[in-house]
């Protein structure tokens, strides 16, 4: 399945060049060794090709945050639970994955829980109201 | 207090320690069909639904709008909403529409229709249609990993063996939280000295758990949980958009996910909306569906207890793994908490994943003793292992283990401990110390474990968390200490996560790093011949259990003085107040021991002494003919001047017969060998002996044993066939005579 394409590392290392003689005399790290956007394009790809829209769809968001750093992720998470947020902090935090990483199904995503959240009385207390 | 003494028995049984109650529809406490429970009904305009399962858009709590917004295939859905559920589910047991065509449909049903479909399948039914339905086509297994003192040369020891042992994934967790970068690096290193390409996960709260993926320490993580009702969602502190971003966000570092759901949660949580069990969790399942979750662990998991205490709970389990599968989701089936007190119960719950066959059967086999298990689980543990391993040969199915030999486990088992020690060095945390590998080879259990120092090594622990340290470290430590093959594991194992082959649908690797997968191994079962058939070297491997034996090898002497007999010459009729000892045709040449191990020389010894004691004269004659004690004591009877005979079979089968009685009557027959000891041989030598002197003889007692039969009747029908080998039709009897200093 991965013959007929070429694989890079997220650092752009092609696959083939990731060798276990290459890491013993010490070379890499972890970032040579994560995924690319375009390797979970590919994998969005062949989710759809097999009839898994949901899926193929979770490999584009998850494509789009291969750029967005670990200590961001884990702040968007925490503000998606439930009470955390006001609307317009979910609002910014759509717009910052949009503009600054052009994480634009991931922005979707944010924004419609803003929506959902508001509407259901699951925002941060103190706004209740929704857009 | 029962009046009765067999009621008062069966109160005590295990299974009565088991709790049943009646069905609470209002509080959840049903499987199916509470009154709460909405009629299907689907009406979707402008490409939107508007209406769900009996509610305007306008009403949809948080849960529906995600459901209606992402898990419901709106180009089908009503297709599929108008075809009848009747017609739906017996789709799912047809072998003549194929699984794609099922699936086609199922992606456009809402929660109610789905539950509806599935209630109109018997237990067999479901069975069926989960073999056909689940997403790979090799089914496979998962193992719980952990101990109570979070151990970490016992983790590596127990990872390696689970891994060893045919486990696909491996998960851990922590007793003390902070634990959690070593124990995900114990299991790592274990599970690759036992097996390569296996996938392992360390089950801590979920900032942490992205954490070790990120360091390169796990492969997968399943802790992302889903309810079936807004309220319970919210006391789990998370909401489908929350757990939705956090599958994408472990995608996006080359993590494979599952969600976790199951019947009793929300019910438990006392958040149940009077809304039944499988409704609920058909509504968990599409909110994984939405999710792009590419598959669930299911099954109950914790709650099973509650499910097992309704009536119809087991088979509303069932129906929950098949309602996943019909889903397309990757599906672990649960089995890993503890189900029943009942050893039958729990195998027969068992059978309705293992039979037919699952992405992993167990959501987590309790591969070490339930004393370490710190999921609380242990449905089957460690001591089950032959158990299981009997049940995959007994039915011919794969249940994802394969047999091992102590000799070659505990060689594993060492590696990895080891493996571990060179790593922890490498690290610059405290020593894993040669005691401690020694026991983690062979112990028991974690209280076999010497203690460390638990303040230095969480200190070290949470250094090696929020330094720069990665998995390549160990990986490079490993190849330069004398581990280059566990090394290499480690490597690929890193590397695979660039390719991302193993985020699709229920994907896990062989030991050369192939993926099998939805997309790669896909189920594609159309009924007998086709998908997963238990066949060639698989099956070997499964048939050969250690403790099965080939009936073929002579059954040699273990015990005691062989018996060597000399002949001479043919037997002839005797005369006087003699008996016939008749002996079947490899008595004392090729078999030497009865069937309960009585050397047959001592045998022989207690006949002659007992007859002796009566003062009577013996003659040891052998039966060439033929086997059957009937015909040999015939003989016997014939050859004897008494006209008595003691006829034995090399088993150690024994009859006295007279001349003139039909050879299958006899004047006292011991039919069971098992039960005899030397001193009823002696018993029998001396009432022969009372027969030929005429006297009134009292019969010879023997007890009997119910398990006698299950026993020994293998060892009988080997014994047996080895001396209806030695027959010899044309050869006439023969006298026999101890050789001197045959002391018998």
């Amino acid at each position: 399945m991965s013959a007929d394409r070429r694989i890079t590392s997220k650092t752009g290392v092609p696959v083939e060049d990731l060798t276990l003689e290459r890491v013993n005399s010490g070379w890499g790290d972890m970032t040579d060794f994560s995924i690319a956007r375009e390797t979970l394009v590919h994998q969005a790809g062949v989710a759809a090709v097999g009839g898994r829209r949901q899926v193929a769809e979770n490999f584009r968001r998850a494509a789009e945050l291969v750029n967005v750093p670990d200590d961001i992720i884990l702040r968007i998470y925490d503000a998606l639970r439930p009470f955390r947020s006001t609307h317009s902090q979910l609002t910014i935090l759509a717009a910052q994955l949009k503009l600054q990483f052009h994480a634009t199904e991931c922005a979707r995503w944010v924004e419609e829980a803003a929506e959902v959240y508001a509407r259901r009385g699951l925002l941060k207390t103190g706004e209740g109201a929704g857009p | 207090m029962s009046q009765s003494r067999r009621f008062e028995v069966r109160a005590a049984r295990d299974i009565n320690k088991d709790t049943f109650i009646q069905t609470w529809p209002e509080a959840g406490l049903v499987m199916l069909g509470a009154p709460a429970d909405p009629h299907p009904s689907l009406r979707i305009e402008n490409g939107e639904i508007v209406e769900m399962d009996g509610k305007p858009r306008d009403q949809f709590d948080m849960i529906e709008t995600f459901i209606a917004r992402h898990s419901i295939a709106l180009d089908v859905a009503e297709e599929a909403t108008a075809i009848d559920s009747i017609h739906l589910a017996r789709m799912l047991v047809d072998i003549h529409v194929p699984r794609a065509d099922v699936i086609r449909l199922m992606n456009g049903l809402t929660a109610a229709k789905l539950v509806e479909v599935v209630s109109h399948l018997n237990v067999v039914e479901m069975m069926m249609a989960l073999q056909k339905m689940r997403v790979r086509r090799t089914p496979a297994n998962q193992a719980h990993v952990t101990n109570r003192k979070d151990s970490p040369a016992l983790l590596a020891a127990d990872a390696a063996e689970a891994a060893f042992r045919g486990f696909a994934e491996i998960e851990t967790t922590v007793g003390v939280a902070r634990y959690a970068p070593w124990n995900a690096l114990a299991v790592l290193v274990g599970s690759q000295t036992g097996r390569s390409g296996v996938l392992t996960q360390c089950a801590v709260e979920e900032a942490m758990s992205l954490r070790l993926a990120m360091k390169g320490l796990t492969t997968y993580a399943e802790t992302l949980s889903v309810y079936g009702t807004d309220a319970a969602f919210i006391d789990g502190d998370d909401t489908p958009w929350s757990k939705g971003f956090l599958a994408s966000a472990y995608a996006s570092r080359g993590v494979k996910i599952r969600f976790t759901s199951g019947t009793g949660s929300e019910a438990l949580m006392a958040h149940a909306n009077g809304n039944s069990m499988l409704y609920l969790e058909a509504l968990c399942l599409l909110i994984t569906k939405g999710a792009g979750s590419q598959g669930v662990q299911n099954g109950s998991i914790s709650c099973i207890a509650l499910p097992e205490s309704l009536p119809g709970g087991v088979v509303g389990v069932a129906a929950e793994n098949l309602l996943a599968a019909m889903l397309d989701l990757e599906v672990a089936t649960g089995n890993d908490a503890m189900a029943s007190h009942s050893d039958i119960r729990k195998s027969a719950k068992l059978m309705l994943q293992f039979l037919p066959g699952s992405d992993f059967i167990f959501s987590g086999y309790s591969s070490i003793p339930k004393q370490d298990n710190m999921f609380g689980g242990g449905n089957l543990d460690a001591d089950d292992l032959d158990d299981y391993l009997v049940l995959q040969r007994d039915m011919r199915v794969d249940g994802g283990l394969r047999p091992v030999r102590e000799e070659e486990t505990l060689q594993v088992r060492r590696r990895a401990a080891e493996a571990l020690a060179v790593v922890f060095e490498a690290f610059g945390f405290p020593a894993i110390t040669r005691a401690e590998i020694d026991q983690a080879v062979t112990g028991y259990a974690s209280p076999d474990m010497p203690d460390r120092d638990m303040a230095a090594d969480l200190a070290a622990a949470e250094r090696f968390l929020a330094g720069p340290e990665t998995v390549l470290t160990a990986v490079r430590a490993l190849a330069k200490n004398g581990f280059p093959d566990i090394a290499r594991s480690i490597f690929e194992i890193e590397r695979q996560r660039v390719i991302g082959d193993y985020l699709q649908p229920a994907a896990i690797f062989t030991a050369d790093f192939d993926v099998l997968s939805g997309v790669t191994d896909a189920n594609d079962y159309r009924g007998p011949g086709t998908g997963y058939r238990l066949e060639g070297r698989r099956w070997q491997e499964i048939c050969d259990i250690p403790q099965a034996y080939d009936p073929r090898l002579p059954q040699g002497p273990a015990s005691g003085t062989t018996l060597e007999l000399q002949e001479c010459g043919e037997a002839q009729v005797g005369s006087g107040q003699e008996v016939v000892i008749a002996v079947g045709p490899a008595f004392g040449t090729r078999l030497q021991q009865t069937v309960n191990d009585l050397p047959l020389a001592a045998v022989l010894g207690q006949l002659l002494a007992g007859i002796a004691d009566e003062g009577v004269l013996a003659r040891l004659v052998k039966v060439y003919r033929t086997s059957d004690l009937g015909q040999i004591s015939f003989e016997g009877s014939r050859l004897s001047g008494s006209g008595i005979a003691i006829g034995i079979q090399s088993k150690g089968t024994t009859v006295i017969h007279r001349r003139g009685l039909l050879p299958l009557n006899n004047l006292e027959l011991f039919s069971q060998a098992s039960q005899l000891s030397l001193e009823h041989y002696r018993r029998i030598g001396r009432n022969a002996a009372g027969y030929a002197l005429g006297r009134p003889v009292e019969p010879l007692l023997v007890s009997v044993d119910n398990m006698a039969r299950l026993k020994y009747i293998v060892k009988t029908t080997i014994l047996h066939r080895h001396e209806t080998e030695c027959v010899e039709a044309a050869r006439p009897p023969a006298v026999l005579r101890i050789n001197p200093g045959n002391r018998v």
